[in-house]
């Protein structure tokens, strides 16, 4: 566990990006949220899921101010969570067009394929995914990284709302 | 694409290695583990990995074109309906794209480019977490002195030193690029995470 608190916190850098203000952005991961500040401390506004557009506002630090397309709501997301995507858009598409196309799926295409391709090759191949399935399901309390943070004298400033 | 953000998990083996998939799955071996001396020293080794997946060095091994036609035909949208001989042609594709990952990661290992990149990164999201960048330094020496070791014994390479540049090489570059204006010892070497690293990562 403390090993996962140790690099959770170390996802803050190394995101820029190149978008200009009101091009269409997408929501690359499982689920995040939308902050009212750009800080991982700040208030959080709303849960975004995958697959999620939103509008591109301006950017500060590794975070992106954003408004959610279908709510009209303004706030800040992580950099790392949202980009100019044509996979996404494709699967999105599948969402909307295709019924029979369940959200789960969806999601699984973010990962680049599908459960039952995933399920046949681990046939074929014997391959046992059910580790790295638990390991993804992990969750890290923010406040338990603040506390990691603290506790050992590691710089809060990254934490806290950039200037 | 880090749907999932990053995860870790340490695998149950001696030999001396850490890497990272794509997706932002970082694996670092038991040997690994035992080789570090710190938490600054765990953090550098796993800043590192994350450095390959920010840059997206994995993906550059997929050489398989099919993958992209995959996708641009649309069968995203018709994955979970496949059957028959669709799902064992779009398995096969699936199963080609995960051979040439692996292939990258665990035998041929990364170009000594992309390790430098990888190292660079680390340095930047240590000296950002307040972490001691010069934890990668000492983790590459213990990991050299570790390779001679190897090599002395008459043991073929196995583990890091298959994939991965000499480790002194790496020091140097560090030495001579990202570390030039970074003075050592700024960090202020806490008790309480070499109270957390001695409970938590030597009970593995």
């Amino acid at each position: 566990m403390r090993t996962v608190l140790l690099v959770t916190l170390m996802l803050v850098a190394l995101f820029v990006f190149a978008v200009d203000a009101g091009d269409p952005l997408f929501v690359q991961v499982r689920d995040t949220e939308l902050r009212s500040g750009p800080g991982f401390l700040s208030p959080i506004q709303d849960r975004l899921g995958f697959g999620q557009e939103l509008e591109y506002v301006a950017e500060r630090s590794g975070w992106m101010q954003v408004m959610v397309t279908e709510t009209g709501v303004t706030g800040w997301v992580h950099a790392a969570a949202a980009k100019e995507n044509r996979a996404t858009q494709m699967q999105l598409q599948g969402e909307q067009t295709a019924r029979t196309v369940t959200s789960r799926e969806v999601a699984l295409a973010g990962r680049g394929f599908s459960e039952n391709i995933e399920g046949e090759y681990g046939n074929q191949n014997r391959v046992d995914f059910s580790r790295v399935d638990e390991l993804e399901t992990r969750r890290v309390d923010p406040e338990e990284i603040v506390s990691f943070v603290t506790e050992a004298s590691l710089r809060e400033d990254f934490l806290k709302e950039a200037e | 694409m880090l749907y999932h953000g990053y995860t870790f998990l340490v695998l149950d083996h001696d030999e001396i290695n850490a890497f990272a998939t794509p997706g932002g799955h970082i694996f670092i071996t038991r040997g690994m583990l035992a080789l570090t001396e710190s938490e600054d020293e765990l953090a550098a080794v796993l800043a590192h990995e994350i450095g390959h997946v920010a840059m997206r060095h994995g993906l550059g091994s997929i050489r398989n074109a099919r993958v992209i036609g995959a996708v641009q035909d649309g069968m995203f949208d018709a994955l979970d309906t496949l059957s028959g001989q669709e799902l064992a042609e779009v398995t096969a594709v699936f199963g080609d794209t995960t051979a040439d990952i692996v292939d990258t990661l665990a035998t041929r290992g990364y170009s000594g480019a992309t390790e430098r990149q990888a190292d660079a990164a680390a340095v930047n999201i240590l000296l950002r977490v307040g972490y001691d960048p010069y934890a990668l330094v000492r983790v590459l020496e213990r990991m050299d002195a570790a390779q001679q070791a190897q090599y002395e014994g008459g043991q073929e390479k196995q583990g890091f030193s298959k994939t991965h540049p000499r480790p002194q090489s790496r020091i140097l570059d560090l030495e001579q690029t990202d570390l030039r204006n970074v003075e050592a010892g700024s960090r202020v070497d806490d008790a309480e995470s070499g109270r957390r690293f001695g409970s938590t990562v030597r009970s593995f």
